[in-house]
């Protein structure tokens, strides 16, 4: 026997001995009781305090969006396609405006609320949670963390007896999120369950085409949500092979209900968007006719805002028409006047600023910008400039 | 001879660490201190230091970094916006930059999640400029405020932070903060 199978033999035995108890099958959760962390093993309780920790973290840093009515409407929605884990699945929203969702070993599910307003209707949402769901009752978090430990331990051995550049792969692999099996029987298992719900299933292919065209018009590489799932195109062709044997099921889509529990969340990620310079994502929001009825009224004031934030050849004349658009259709709005009236300052229409500027303090004389206002409001006055034009 | 090359070096080491020639944090004798690069001045307000290793500001402390800090400095607008596309310039507004600055701050590291309190006008020993005061929590739930203040010029941005936990210290060392601000005079352009 040369040196090289005396390697590889002593390294598969080191393998075996190491990775002994990953031979312990990781079986599903099949009802809330199984979830009672007094019932798991020692592996299963560290995923599980991990989780803990995560959501005390996000808690304490304050990433959480607090919207009662809205978090409400989403639970019912999980506890639905879910009787069986009712109590134990735990939905929360994140104040990010990028589009993600996960869940943890604990059973808490965080949705962005960026996510939340991309969304047009319930049955696209259930979808999602669905899918997140699986990822928690099947273990997947556990499992993957299995696969990283085996591809440390292989990694490790294969140097050991000399392997090269597959322990990297395998490494890469486990670490880039769930596998593309995981993900495939997460969306079947949601499937089946909105299926049983009555939910139209098409608009389960329609999110993930609406997510895939959006990750293209923001030029995403790599949807966030999606970084480690199988590429969207595959999702969208597995979930409609799923709906040609299964069927489409009810026709259930829940559009008013969730525009309506939602309205606020979507203008708080339009306002977050602004706040963060992510003029483009209103852009292309606020300019897609179909998106555009999901959005109050005076939406159109963030477009000007987000056309005025872009300044390309143009903008700033999009945005003066925006603004004066606002002002027609709802006189007292007055965020319109104040972003008038610095429109009309930069140009150096002084009297028209200061016109717009008093309008604004009139309207709103304890408003966000008062103090922005006022000091250019007195410039105006103490120079003599309004007398200029 | 080689037992005694090491006893010479190892004493040298104690003398110089016991001296505080190697320390990070310097008590200046005179109060009034340069920016790098000379920009501008401004003075140590009573019993607070500066940390040294922070070549690009004036960074002093009073009960440690931790606890509390004031930075003073500059930046270009190429550089300090460098992640974002477009950049301020010499024509913005005092409103303008303090949109860019927020933007800054929610887009990155322990201020991601930080709530905007206040954003208005203010001066800065004389020169207009802004006030931005906002507040997040650290890792551990400490809630933190930090106040910035912040004035444009030709290509870049002067600025002046004061963080402290909002508990007990943002209040005691606020006059401290302003009384320093209100020493800044600026140096050239």
């Amino acid at each position: 026997m040369n040196q090289l199978t005396k390697n590889i033999i002593i390294s598969l035995m080191s393998i075996y001995l190491l990775s002994c108890q990953q031979l312990t099958p990781i079986k599903p959760f099949k009802k809330k009781e199984d979830t009672n962390v007094s019932n798991f093993s020692q592996e299963e309780k560290n995923r599980w305090y991990e989780a803990q920790l995560s959501d005390e973290l996000l808690r304490q840093l304050g990433a959480l969006y607090i919207d009662e009515q809205a978090n409400a409407y989403v639970q019912d929605i999980i506890d639905r396609l879910y009787p069986e884990f009712k109590g134990k699945l735990k939905i929360r929203f994140i104040k990010d405006s990028r589009l993600n969702a996960f869940a943890l070993q604990n059973g808490s599910i965080y949705i962005h609320i960026g996510l939340l307003a991309r969304i047009e209707n319930e049955a696209q949402l259930a979808t999602v949670l669905g899918h997140e769901a699986v990822h928690f009752i099947n273990k997947h978090n556990l499992k993957k963390h299995r696969e990283r430990r085996s591809a440390n331990l292989v990694g490790l051995v294969f140097n050991m007896a000399g392997g090269g550049i597959l322990p990297q792969i395998l490494l890469k692999e486990s670490l880039s999120g769930y596998s593309r099996e995981l993900e495939r029987e997460a969306d079947k298992y949601a499937f089946h369950k909105m299926q049983k719900v009555g939910y139209d299933l098409s608009q389960g292919v329609a999110v993930f085409q609406k997510l895939m065209d959006e990750a293209k018009a923001y030029k995403i590489k790599r949807p966030f949500l999606f970084s480690s799932h199988p590429k969207l195109k595959k999702r969208i062709e597995s979930f409609k092979q799923l709906i040609a044997t299964h069927g489409s099921g009810g026709d259930y889509v829940g559009k008013h209900p969730y525009i309506e529990k939602t309205m606020a969340i979507r203008e708080a990620v339009l306002n977050m968007d602004l706040t963060l310079r992510r003029y483009q994502s209103v852009i292309l929001v606020l300019e897609n006719p179909k998106n555009r009825e999901m959005y109050p009224k005076h939406a159109t004031y963030y477009l000007a805002e987000a056309y005025r934030q872009r300044g390309e050849k143009g903008d700033l004349s999009k945005a003066l028409a925006l603004y004066l658009q606002v002002i027609d259709e709802l006189p007292n709005y007055a965020p319109a006047y104040k972003s008038l009236g610095f429109y009309y300052y930069k140009n150096k229409n002084y009297q028209l600023a200061e016109n717009a500027f008093t309008h604004y303090l009139k309207l709103s004389p304890q408003g966000q910008h008062v103090e922005y206002v006022q000091y250019f409001l007195n410039k105006i006055n103490n120079s003599g400039l309004a007398n200029e034009n | 001879m080689k037992i005694n090359t090491i006893k010479v070096f190892l004493l040298l080491f104690l003398a110089t660490n016991l001296t505080g020639c190697l320390s990070n944090w310097v008590k200046p004798k005179d109060k009034q201190m340069n920016s790098p690069g000379k920009r501008f001045t401004i003075v140590l307000p009573d019993g607070w230091i500066r940390y040294v290793p922070d070549r690009r500001a004036i960074t002093l402390t009073k009960d440690g970094l931790n606890v509390n800090k004031m930075r003073f400095g500059y930046y270009s607008y190429s550089k300090l916006f460098k992640p974002m596309k477009n950049k301020p310039n010499a024509k913005s507004n005092n409103y303008e930059l303090s949109e860019y600055l927020i933007a800054l701050l929610g887009k990155f590291g322990d201020t991601r999640f930080a709530e905007v309190i206040e954003n208005r006008p203010a001066l800065i020993n004389g020169i207009e400029g802004y006030r931005v005061l906002i507040s997040y929590r650290d890792e551990d739930g400490l809630r933190l405020y930090r106040l910035i203040y912040a004035f444009g010029a030709k290509q870049g941005l002067y600025y002046a932070i004061y963080q402290a936990p909002l508990l007990h210290y943002f209040e005691r060392d606020l006059p401290s903060f302003t009384q320093t601000i209100n020493s800044l005079k600026i140096a050239k352009e």
